[in-house]
């Protein structure tokens, strides 16, 4: 495939695969971040701590 | 705009804002991709190295986009001291800095075979290596601070501060002589890149967007998450500290 890609195809490759790792690290960083903050979030709404803003209280 | 202010309004507009542009930058990155590789041709020059043009130019476009969308919600914490601007402003930081790296990354790897270097000093490359260290400074900043909001204004006139260098970037390969190319998409006088390689980089760069828009949305909710987080954990300390 590469060498379909012409003399240079290793600098097309790995410019597709920076991209490839860049995105998605960006979106595995999101993700991962969200479910450690809604853990946390969790466990200390368990506690019984609350906004005072939160509705209910 | 003010109606969604509220970090709960914009949590609910979040989830459901988040699938969608997922999905439409899933969509556009497979049209784009498949564009790239089998419809757009390659270049009376340079040969089908010119295909790195199609991550390239997109990741320059939004290094500079999200730092705009920065200042913008930087005059939103001076001015106005939005709720969501400088969540928005911390959102956003990691998320240039990543694309402006991924733009100096694959300029240098289609700079080495085409101009025969990986590096030159000329203004435009420079001026976006700027634009890079500014993202890893304000970033920096963020960290440095305890308290959010205290981090947000001082970010902000940083943010401000550095906004100077998106026109330098910009005009860079007008004001002075460099050795990349001038702007060739985005001019007064119209495109001046072939049909059959503009709509193939316009979906790549319409991937990309939504992409952005995408992380930003979710970059919020988490810095939302974390700040409630880091109030209750106050409270929790506090309640703690009474019960001792």
């Amino acid at each position: 495939m590469i060498a379909s890609l012409g003399t240079h195809g290793g600098f097309i490759v790995a410019s597709y695969a920076l991209g490839f790792v860049v995105v998605a690290g960006l979106v595995l960083r999101a993700i991962v971040e969200h479910r450690v903050q809604t853990k946390r979030l969790a466990a200390l709404e368990e506690r019984g701590m609350r906004r005072r803003s939160e509705p209910g209280r | 705009m003010l109606r969604y202010a509220n970090p709960a309004n914009f949590l609910a507009v979040a989830r459901i804002g988040i699938p969608i542009t997922g999905f439409v930058s899933g969509v556009l990155f497979a049209v784009g991709l498949w564009m790239v590789f089998t419809v757009a041709p390659a270049d009376y020059q340079q040969g089908e190295t010119v295909k790195i043009m199609y991550v390239h130019v997109p990741a320059a476009w939004l290094g500079m986009a999200s730092y705009s969308l920065m200042a913008l919600s930087a005059v939103g914490t001076l001015v106005w001291r939005h709720p969501l601007a400088d969540v928005s402003a911390k959102a956003l930081a990691p998320l240039g800095a990543a694309f402006t790296f991924l733009c100096l990354v694959t300029g240098s790897l289609w700079g080495k075979p085409m101009w025969g270097t990986w590096w030159v000093w000329d203004a435009r490359l420079t001026s976006v290596l700027v634009l890079f260290l500014m993202y890893c400074g304000i970033m920096a900043l963020w960290n440095a601070f305890e308290d959010p909001a205290r981090a947000g204004r001082a970010v902000a006139i940083m943010t401000l501060v550095g906004f100077i260098n998106i026109p330098i970037v910009k005009f860079s390969v007008d004001w002075w002589n460099t050795l990349h190319q001038p702007a060739s998409v985005a001019r007064l006088d119209g495109p001046t890149i072939h049909p059959s390689m503009l709509w193939p980089l316009l979906i790549m760069a319409g991937a990309f967007t939504a992409l952005l828009l995408t992380l930003h949305m979710m970059g919020m909710r988490n810095e939302i998450l974390r700040r409630r987080v880091r109030t209750l954990g106050l409270m929790a300390a506090q309640v703690g500290e009474a019960a001792e």
